[in-house]
């Protein structure tokens, strides 16, 4: 079930919304988001529901653990038993077809026969982030940053919680704790209005943006090989655009349905493509997850000691970020881009930060585009035959829809690069507005009922 | 100054959420006709029990056209026809007289070849085939010939002897008779806004505004006298890939035998596809010939002789009539759509009518 679907709007949101409010208490208001997350989460694959219990059971003893023992020994296995167990199922269900493929490469390559056969592995959806959330509150309740809840349905709620369940936020325990517990006195007038305004616009802009842009491009890129030097950059800045609007608008979507069940999440991205240097971009872009790899990985690697070390412990953070997005190697590549960047960055970022803002902002975004030629790729051989597209100049065929594409581009390019996102709004709109957002509201669900359902692309990891 | 909730975000869109649910369940009361260019999928939403169609319904439509049209969204080469669709009181297509009572002398299964897919109900083949033999003849196509079916329906139409004529395509479609909850499955699984909001869409899916995604679903092929018709990928695929299915002939032949002790005679109908037909006259694109040069339906039909089941094979008469009306533009199926047209139909019956004779 996808958050623009008529099946969520019309079957899963009004009872789950009516009956949280009409419930009173704040057992009775947790039981019902773990039993509503559920029940999302099934309309993927109710077969999973068992592996998120398994998760979120052995995270809760964990935390138990923690309140329990002041022993270090103790503490500490309470520590690495649930996350060996959730690192376990990750890599089991993400990257064992991966693992098995890449050693069947390797073996090909030195001329041994290998041929390790790979699995009918099925991803559950969302393991990456789920696995991240109840990973960050072990870490957090072992560093003592938070206070493990005693209560099961107050964690498996926040586990669960059907907003940010299948692509983030990545949600800490700490950022909504307060939330959870005064749930029951949460003020549902109050959040009512910017819940639903923060809903409408990541709708508009994943319906209306992103997925019109997927539209164009994704027929494009099929038949990448035919494209011009043109048509290679039109679908490139096309991609560009449209992961930022698809993926913005779904953790809009997510914050507007958690503010209608009176729990604030917090922003994911704050205008990325204004970013004045790659170091800024990652302060912008899926923060919930930059921020997870800099407190998780980053930080306990080490921030003390000889430069080198420094910069070699962002590449290794960057490359396992790259991992984490899928199991393949053109992601751990745009990975390890990304971290020979900021190493770069750091280096030069007395002489980088003197240059023209405009320059800056121009550059750093150009980086980022050709950073999303991997992440696009199926492999090397794509990817490299979209650059050598893009930077030679080759006649080829033009891309169905360019006109349209090309207007999508100036709106998000516009929208991206000068508009304001949506935390920046106050949401507090006049008749005018709200006349024009309940339009563009109304247009979302003429394509949801008419066009072909385009799943949110994170999902995928 | 605090807004009237009129002009809240909060209100206004719960709202317009909740009207277009009422809309869309509103008009899930009202029929579909109007919003679909055939006749195929109004006759189905609610089908009588054990049938395929809903029973007393007429359908018409002054602008229907083919379904490979529909299936690869391409406007430009829809060729625009009326459609009368009328079914009688089982559910099967029929005229009036087919089910009063008067002897039937034969029944027709298949799929909707036999339904008569894109012609009007006095050109079916079993209409065609009543004024040929001055026989009645019954239309049973879209359910399935099984034993228990064909004598339910003999039995129903009080038919003592007679022939169950069986039409092959080479698909192995077996509808299931509807029963069940008919009416709540015909209301949730077919929605009229989403039908026509998936239409307008399409009309900007016109490589203009938007990428036309459907193009794939079919094969555009051009004549030798220049005409463009399509074809479904796997009519194509089925062509050159296509082999016997032994299974299929043996319950054909058992069939034969048990319908006999019903004093019935099976007549195996072999119904070539556009493609089989049409493939000597395309300009370019066609694969080499099958490897042994024996056609699909040409093994099938020495097979079904060597069990004894009488049997007519189309492929031959309509490769002949198909290159004999290239150049008149003359054509024994529609440009389209995968189902042949009168004409089409007309020289099958011919065909049907010789060996009844025998």
């Amino acid at each position: 079930m996808l958050f623009n679907s008529l099946a969520f709007l019309y079957g899963f949101l009004p009872p789950t919304y009516l009956i949280f409010w009409w419930l009173k208490t704040k057992k009775q208001r947790y039981m019902w988001l773990t039993l509503t997350g559920y029940v999302f989460y099934s309309f993927w694959n109710y077969k999973f529901c068992a592996l998120m219990f398994f998760s979120t059971l052995v995270s809760y003893l964990a935390g138990l653990g923690m309140l329990k023992w002041d022993d270090p020994r103790r503490r500490r296995l309470c520590l690495i038993v649930p996350i060996m167990a959730d690192l376990a199922l990750l890599g089991f269900f993400k990257y064992t077809n991966f693992a098995l493929d890449t050693a069947n490469h390797i073996a090909q390559w030195m001329g041994i026969p290998l041929n390790a056969p790979v699995l009918n592995i099925v991803l559950p959806i969302g393991i990456s982030f789920y696995t991240f959330h109840t990973i960050s509150y072990i870490v957090d309740s072992y560093r003592r940053a938070i206070t493990p809840t005693r209560n099961f349905f107050e964690f498996s709620c926040y586990v669960s919680l059907f907003s940010q369940l299948v692509a983030g936020p990545i949600v800490r325990f700490g950022q909504i704790e307060k939330d959870l517990e005064n749930i029951d006195r949460a003020d549902r007038t109050r959040t009512l209005n910017i819940g639903w305004s923060f809903f409408a616009l990541g709708l508009i802009k994943k319906v209306l943006i992103a997925d019109t842009i997927a539209a164009i491009i994704d027929p494009a890129f099929k038949d990448y090989a035919q494209l011009s030097t043109l048509g290679a950059w039109a679908c490139m800045l096309g991609y560009t655009y449209q992961l930022y609007f698809d993926f913005s608008g779904y953790s809009d979507m997510a914050v507007g349905l958690g503010y209608l069940f009176g729990i604030r999440i917090p922003q994911n991205f704050n205008s990325p493509y204004k970013a004045t240097d790659i170091s800024d971009f990652w302060g912008r872009w899926h923060i919930s997850l930059s921020t997870c790899l800099r407190d998780y990985i980053f930080i306990p690697l080490g921030i003390r000691g000889p430069r080198w070390t420094l910069y070699r412990n962002v590449l290794i953070t960057m490359l396992i970020g790259g991992l984490w997005h899928g199991a393949n190697w053109t992601f751990v590549f745009w990975g390890g881009y990304h971290g020979v960047l900021i190493v770069l960055y750091r280096m030069n970022q007395r002489r980088w930060d003197r240059l023209p803002l405009l320059f800056r902002r121009a550059a750093t975004f150009f980086l980022v585009l050709i950073g999303w030629v991997f992440f696009r790729s199926a492999d090397f051989k794509m990817a490299l035959d979209l650059l050598q597209l893009m930077f030679s100049w080759t006649p080829g065929v033009a891309v169905r829809g360019g006109y349209v594409l090309s207007g999508m581009l100036l709106i998000a390019a516009g929208l991206a690069h000068f508009g304001p996102n949506t935390f920046e709004l106050r949401h507090d709109w006049k008749p005018l507005s709200v006349c024009a957002i309940a339009a563009l509201f109304i247009v979302c669900l003429f394509v949801m009922y008419g066009g072909e359902q385009s799943p949110f692309l994170y999902f995928q990891f | 100054m605090k807004l009237h909730r009129a002009w809240q975000l909060g209100f206004v869109l719960p709202m317009i959420i909740a009207i277009a649910f009422l809309a869309d369940v509103a008009m899930r009361f009202t029929p579909i006709d109007p919003y679909t260019f055939r006749a195929w999928e109004a006759m189905t939403r609610f089908p009588a029990p054990n049938a395929l169609f809903e029973a007393n319904k007429r359908y018409y439509n002054a602008r229907t056209y083919g379904n490979l049209a529909g299936l690869g969204n391409l406007p430009a080469l829809r060729q625009y026809r009326s459609e009368t669709f009328s079914t009688d009181a089982y559910g099967f297509r029929n005229p009036p007289e087919a089910s009063d009572g008067r002897p039937v002398s034969a029944i027709i299964f298949g799929d909707s070849f036999v339904v008569g897919n894109g012609v009007n109900d006095d050109q079916t083949l079993s209409v065609q085939l009543s004024a040929a033999t001055g026989k009645t003849v019954y239309n049973a196509g879209g359910t399935g010939a099984s034993l228990e079916n064909i004598r339910a329906l003999a039995r129903r139409l009080k038919m003592s002897q007679g022939t169950i004529i069986y039409a092959h395509t080479g698909l192995h479609q077996l509808w299931a008779g509807a029963s069940g909850w008919i009416w709540l499955n015909g209301l949730t699984t077919v929605s009229p806004l989403k039908v026509a909001s998936q239409q307008a869409y399409r009309t900007l899916q016109n490589d203009l505004l938007l990428p036309n995604t459907y193009t794939s679903n079919v094969v555009q092929a051009r004549l030798l006298n220049n005409d463009v018709t399509l074809f479904r990928p796997q009519d194509i695929r089925r062509y050159y890939q296509q082999q016997p299915d032994d299974h299929l002939i043996n319950q054909w032949a058992t069939l034969a035998a048990e319908l006999r002790k019903d004093n019935l005679d099976l007549l195996i109908l072999l119904v070539p596809t556009k493609y089989a037909v049409y493939r000597p006259l395309l300009k370019e694109g066609q694969g080499p010939e099958p490897a042994d040069g024996i056609l699909y339906l040409d093994k099938i039909e020495r097979r079904v002789r060597e069990s004894g089941i009488t049997v007519v094979n189309l492929t031959p008469t309509f490769r002949a009539a198909a290159a004999a009306g290239l150049d008149r533009k003359e054509y024994i199926y529609w440009l389209d759509d995968t189902h042949w047209n009168a004409d089409g139909i007309a020289l099958a019956v011919v065909e049907i009518k010789k060996v009844l004779k025998q």
